[in-house]
C-alpha cells in the first residue's frame, strides 16, 4: 500500500497528461487540464514548505542553541515579520513594497554581483591552457567576450563577426547536439517515472 | 622564448597574488568608465533586428503575452531589455497580460507598469492586466498552454482576468501574436516546447548565459527573436531610439571584459612561470585525458 | 548624495554585502542572513495567495474537485513525522508523472525532432557543412560514447568534443558578460544614485 498507492497515482496522472497529447477526446482533454492544475497547486504548497523548512531548521538551531544561533534568531525574526507583513497588508502595501525594492532586491542583486569578482579570480587561478580541448575553449571563450562589448569592434571590426559566427555556427552545433541527446535522455527518464522505474524522486528506494 | 625568460621572475610573484587585488582591479575597471565613458562604439546585431522588426510588424492592438521569468539577483541583464521592449510595444498600443512564472514577477511587472504608463495613457484592466504568481514553471506553462483561461483564473488583485476589457476576446493561448520571455533560466525553453507548437510566436529576453542553450532554437526557427544580455538591451535601445541604462553600461562591460582576458593571460603566464621554476612541466593530473579547466588553485577571499 | 531612505538602506546593504570581499565578517553574516529570511519570507507569501486564489477560494465558490489538491499539499507536510513520511510520497508521485509527461510532451517535438530537422541541410557552405558535421559528432560523442573507438567513430567523436569546447567557451563568455552585468548596475548605484557622484 505504502509503496503500490504513490506508483498508481503517479501512473495515473503521467498516462493522462500523456494521453490527451496523442488522442483528441473531450473528457481526456478537460482530465489532463484538471491535473495540471492541480500540479501548480501542488507546487505552490511546496514552496511554502521550503519556506517553512528554512524555518524549522533555524528554530531548531535557536532550540539546541546550536554554533551562530543568534544569526538563527535575526533569520527567524525577519521571515516571521515580513511573511506577516505579506499576509496581512498584502504585496499592495507600501512597506511591502519599500521592504522588497530597497531590502529584498537590492541584497539580491548585490549578492550575486559578488560572483563578478569571484569570476574574475576564477579565471585567473583555474582557467589554464593545457591541450587541444582547452585552447578551443579559451579562445571561444575570449572571442565572445571581446567579440561582444565596444571594445571588440574599436580593436578590430571583424571581431563581432567572429564572435557571432562561433555563437551561430560552431556554438549552436555543439549545443544542437547536447539539446538532442538531452531531449532523449528527458524522454527515457520521463517514461521510467511514469511506468514507475524511477521513484527516487518520490524518496522511495528504486 | 627570449622574453618570457627575462620576464618569469616577474610572473612567478603574480602566481600568488592576493585575490583581493583582483577585486579591486575588477572593481575599477567597471567604475572608471562610469566617470568617464569612453564611447566605444556599438552596432547592433542580427538577432536584435530581427526581434525589433517583429514587434515594429506587430498591429495595433495586438495582444501580447509578457513573462517576467527572472529574479533580482539577474534583473540587470534582463530589465532594461524589458524596458526598451515594452515601450516599444506600448507605442503600438499592444494590450498586455502579464504572467508571472517567478515569485518577483508580478512586482516587476507592477514596477514596470507603474513607471511608463502615463507616459503611454494606459489604463489597468483597458490595456494591460497583471496575473499573480503561478508556481511549477514546465507544469504551469503546460497549464497555460493547453487552457489559458482555467489556468489564469484572476489577477494580482482577485478579479477575474477574462472580464477585462484588455483580453476580453481572448478563447485560447492561439488568440496571442506575441509572448516574450524575460528569462534567466529554463522557461524560454518551456514555452517553445509547449506554447510555440500553438502557433504564437516567441521572443527571449534572456541574460547572457541562457543564450548559447536558446541559439539551436533559433537556428530552427522556434524562436523568432533573441535579446542577449545587456548588449542585447543597449542595440534594442539604439535600434528602437529609446536611450536607456544599458547603453550606458557597454564601456563598463567592454573594460571589464578586457580586464577578464587580461586575468586569464596573466594567470596562465604566472602558472607557466612557476611550474618551470619548480622544474616540471604542466601535464595534468589525469595524464591529460581530461583536456578541459584545471583546478590548481582554487580563487575566492583567501590568499 | 541622495536624500531618499530607500536609497540610503540600500546603499549602506551593498557595502555590508561587498565587505565580504575584502574579509568574511558578522556584518555581512547578519545581512546574509536577513535576507535568507525575507527571501524564503516573499515565497511563502507568494505561495499563500496562490494557494487562496487558486484552491481555498474556488473551493468554497463550489468547485469541490480541488479538495484533491489542497488534501494532497497538506499531505506533502506528513513527512515531517516519521510515521506518516509514506503519505507525502502521493502528492510527490502525482506531481512527478505529471511533470514527467509535460517533459515528455514537450521535448519530443521541439528539443528532438525540430532540432534534427533543423541539421537537415544543404551541403552547400562551409557553415552548413559544420552544422551538419558538428552535430552529428556532438551526438555521437555525447550520446553514443564512442570517445574510446578508434577509426571513423573515434575521429568523430574527437571532432564532437571540440564542438562542445566551443560551445562551451561560448557559454562561458556569456557568463563573464551576464556576471558583470550584475556588478555595473550596483556599482552606478551606489557611486550614482547614492553619492550623486556619477551621471
Amino acid at each position: 500500500m505504502k509503496t503500490v498507492l504513490p506508483m498508481i497515482v503517479t501512473f495515473v496522472g503521467g498516462a493522462v497528461v500523456l494521453l490527451d497529447y496523442f488522442v483528441e477526446g473531450s473528457w481526456i482533454s478537460a482530465t489532463s487540464n484538471a491535473f495540471l492544475s492541480w500540479s501548480v497547486l501542488l507546487a505552490a504548497f511546496s514552496t511554502f514548505l521550503g519556506g517553512a523548512n528554512i524555518l524549522f531548521i533555524h528554530v531548531r538551531n535557536l532550540k539546541d542553541r546550536r554554533p551562530n544561533w543568534g544569526l538563527s534568531v535575526i533569520l527567524v525574526l525577519s521571515l516571521v515579520a515580513w511573511f506577516v507583513v505579506g499576509v496581512v497588508g498584502t504585496t499592495e502595501s507600501d512597506i511591502y513594497k519599500f521592504v522588497w525594492e530597497n531590502v529584498y532586491s537590492s541584497l539580491s542583486a548585490t549578492m550575486f554581483a559578488l560572483n563578478a569578482f569571484f569570476i574574475a579570480s576564477a579565471a585567473y587561478r583555474s582557467f589554464r591552457l593545457r591541450g587541444a580541448e582547452s585552447a578551443i575553449l579559451m579562445t571561444a571563450a575570449v572571442l565572445v567576450m571581446m567579440g561582444r562589448v565596444g571594445i571588440g569592434e574599436a580593436i578590430s571590426s571583424r571581431l563581432p563577426m567572429l564572435a557571432d559566427w562561433l555563437m551561430s555556427i560552431p556554438g549552436t552545433a555543439g549545443m544542437r547536439g547536447i539539446t538532442i541527446g538531452g531531449a532523449l535522455g528527458a524522454v527515457t527518464v520521463g517514461l521510467r517515472v511514469i511506468l514507475g522505474l524511477e521513484r527516487g524522486g518520490t524518496g522511495m528506494s528504486v | 622564448m627570449a622574453w618570457f625568460e627575462r620576464l618569469k621572475p616577474r610572473f612567478e610573484r603574480f602566481d600568488k597574488i592576493d585575490s583581493r587585488y583582483i577585486y579591486l582591479a575588477v572593481f575599477l575597471s567597471v567604475l572608471l568608465p562610469l566617470f568617464r565613458p569612453i564611447g566605444l562604439p556599438i552596432t547592433v546585431g542580427e538577432q536584435t533586428r530581427e526581434a525589433f522588426l517583429l514587434v515594429d510588424g506587430l498591429p495595433q492592438g495586438a495582444l501580447v503575452i509578457m513573462s517576467p521569468s527572472f529574479a533580482p539577483s539577474s534583473d540587470a541583464e534582463v530589465v532594461p531589455q524589458m524596458m526598451a521592449l515594452l515601450k516599444h510595444l506600448m507605442s503600438k498600443n499592444a494590450k498586455l497580460l502579464w504572467v508571472n512564472l517567478t515569485v518577483e514577477g508580478s512586482m516587476y511587472a507592477t514596477r514596470a507598469m507603474d513607471s511608463l504608463k502615463d507616459e503611454f495613457g494606459y489604463e489597468y484592466g483597458r490595456d494591460y492586466v497583471i496575473t499573480p504568481y503561478l508556481p511549477g514553471q514546465q507544469t504551469a506553462i503546460a497549464s497555460i498552454a493547453s487552457d489559458i483561461k482555467g489556468a489564469l483564473t484572476v489577477d494580482v488583485s482577485g478579479k477575474p482576468v477574462w472580464d477585462m476589457e484588455a483580453v476580453s476576446g481572448v478563447s485560447s493561448i492561439s488568440d496571442f501574436d506575441l509572448l516574450i520571455d524575460f528569462n534567466t533560466g529554463d522557461t524560454c525553453i518551456y514555452y517553445l516546447q509547449q506554447v510555440q507548437p500553438k502557433g504564437v510566436r516567441v521572443i527571449a529576453g534572456a541574460s547572457g548565459v541562457t543564450v548559447p542553450y536558446l541559439m539551436p532554437y533559433l537556428g530552427s526557427g522556434q524562436l523568432a527573436g533573441l535579446l542577449g544580455g545587456l548588449r542585447g538591451a543597449a542595440e534594442y535601445e539604439m535600434v528602437s531610439k529609446t536611450p536607456g541604462l544599458a547603453l550606458g553600461g557597454m564601456d563598463a562591460q567592454s573594460l571589464s571584459h578586457a580586464a577578464i582576458v587580461l586575468f586569464i593571460i596573466l594567470g596562465n603566464a604566472a602558472n607557466l612561470a612557476a611550474k618551470s621554476r619548480r622544474g616540471r612541466l604542466d601535464t595534468g593530473a589525469d595524464n591529460g585525458e581530461n583536456q578541459g579547466f584545471g583546478y590548481e588553485n582554487q580563487g575566492g577571499t583567501s590568499k | 548624495m541622495s536624500r531618499d531612505p530607500g536609497v540610503w538602506v540600500a546603499a549602506l546593504l551593498t557595502l555590508a554585502v561587498w565587505s565580504y570581499l575584502i574579509k568574511q565578517n558578522l556584518v555581512f553574516q547578519v545581512v546574509e542572513h536577513v535576507f535568507i529570511g525575507i527571501s524564503a519570507a516573499h515565497a511563502m507569501t507568494m505561495a499563500y495567495f496562490t494557494i487562496r486564489a487558486k484552491g481555498v477560494q474556488p473551493l468554497l465558490a463550489g468547485d469541490v474537485s480541488l479538495l484533491f489538491p489542497l488534501i494532497g499539499g497538506v499531505l506533502l507536510y506528513s513527512r515531517f513525522l516519521p510515521k506518516t513520511t509514506w503519505l507525502s510520497r502521493i502528492p510527490l508521485g502525482f506531481t512527478m508523472g505529471t511533470a514527467a509527461a509535460v517533459v515528455i510532451r514537450g521535448s519530443v517535438d521541439a528539443s528532438f525532432v525540430k532540432q534534427i530537422q533543423a541539421t537537415m541541410l544543404p551541403l552547400t557552405s562551409l557553415d552548413n557543412v559544420l552544422m551538419v558535421v558538428g552535430t552529428i559528432a556532438t551526438v555521437t560523442y555525447f550520446l553514443f560514447n564512442l570517445k574510446s573507438r578508434s577509426g571513423v567513430g573515434g575521429y568523430l567523436a574527437r571532432f564532437g568534443r571540440y564542438m562542445m569546447m566551443a560551445a562551451f567557451g561560448a557559454a562561458y563568455g556569456n557568463t563573464v558578460m551576464m556576471r558583470m552585468s550584475l556588478l555595473i548596475p550596483r556599482v552606478r548605484f551606489v557611486f550614482g544614485d547614492w553619492l550623486g557622484l556619477v551621471k
